[in-house]
């Protein structure tokens, strides 16, 4: 049965894994920061230097401590069991358990999906906001299907969930698609609650002690999703271990 | 630089289609065979089943809702 690197522990800790991470599939991470930069520029463009970096920043914080949880709290067994993990060998630049460009990778679906539901959603029509985040989640959602099933066959991360204590999709469990779509609709929620409703709120106030608060209250989606994905575990666990894969009907 | 000023509201289908092409790239690799699975550094590997062209098409087919939002999206951003 699979099981976490032998030195996760030690290697935690480190920007830099192992040296053999830098290969020509490197080449993929390399386009995924030239995306980030562009998608910078434009939000730097379109909205100014200090909301795109408290949107950047904010999502990096958020998806960082949320897998960086997520991973470490399975390999402790803090919580059920392992859950998954990152092959230490296949990224570059790591921050804890987590690779880089997983978090530069949330921020293009979580940033280019909601700009594109923005021209989508007409401001005119009926719960413009609600309408505008369901889509962005639902765009960030849809990538990520096909991001999984491809990813974990070239062992660039591992699941460990027991087979029978999930709901399988293609060998992903169902709960990291309802936490991915949930992450991308909180987050941009609150950031849109921050900046359009708490910031003028609180105008008196210095940028240190506002943009302080910020970084706080960000834990509250990863909370909210955290919470549902427990939910959700316990709800799917009796179901022992259905699989959504067309495969039983194709083959 | 300047083309650059001119079409940044293109900049979110830049970062969007492309991240999305670049995984379809690699899927087509992964079945193909062209680009093979090394499972380095695990001991034990996971067993999968290998994805076939059929599978990749029909992930491809659950994308059509977001096919149709970024074709509304990019008409009516090409039409402001």
């Amino acid at each position: 049965m699979a099981d976490y690197d032998p030195l996760f522990y030690e290697k935690l800790f480190s920007f830099i894994k192992y040296l053999d991470s830098f290969r020509l599939g490197s080449l993929i991470e390399i386009i995924t920061y030239l995306l980030v930069a562009l998608l910078i520029y434009h939000g730097y463009k379109k909205y100014g230097r200090k909301k795109i970096s408290l949107f950047f920043l904010g999502g990096f914080l958020l998806t960082g401590v949320e897998e960086n949880f997520m991973v470490i709290q399975g390999y402790f067994y803090l919580f059920g069991g392992p859950t998954y993990y990152y092959n230490f060998h296949s990224y570059m630049f790591w921050i804890g358990a987590i690779p880089f460009v997983v978090m530069c990778a949330w921020f293009i679906l979580t940033y280019s999906s909601f700009q594109i539901a923005e021209i989508v959603v007409s401001n005119e029509s009926n719960k413009v906001l609600l309408k505008k985040l369901i889509l962005a989640g639902w765009m960030g959602t849809s990538i990520d299907f096909v991001i999984d099933p491809i990813v974990i066959r070239r062992y660039a991360w591992i699941w460990l969930n027991v087979k029978g204590d999930a709901v399988w999709f293609l060998q992903v469990p169902v709960t990291n698609f309802i936490g991915f779509f949930l992450l991308v609709v909180s987050f941009n929620y609150y950031f849109i609650w921050y900046w359009e409703k708490y910031t003028p709120r609180h105008d008196k106030w210095s940028s240190i002690k506002t943009n302080g608060v910020y970084f706080i209250l960000v834990f509250l989606p990863l909370l909210f999703v955290i919470g549902i994905i427990i939910i959700c575990a316990i709800v799917f666990t009796p179901l022992k271990g259905i699989d959504f894969s067309w495969w039983p009907w194709l083959n | 630089m300047k083309k650059l000023e001119k079409n940044i509201k293109f900049l979110p289908f830049v970062g969007y289609l492309g991240f999305f092409l670049m995984q379809v790239i690699i899927g087509l690799l992964l079945v193909s065979g062209w680009l093979p699975s090394n499972p380095i550094g695990l001991t034990d590997p996971p067993v999968y089943q290998p994805l076939t062209y059929l599978d990749l098409l029909i992930l491809l087919t659950l994308n059509i809702p977001t096919f149709i939002i970024i074709a509304i999206a990019f008409k009516k951003i090409r039409d402001k």
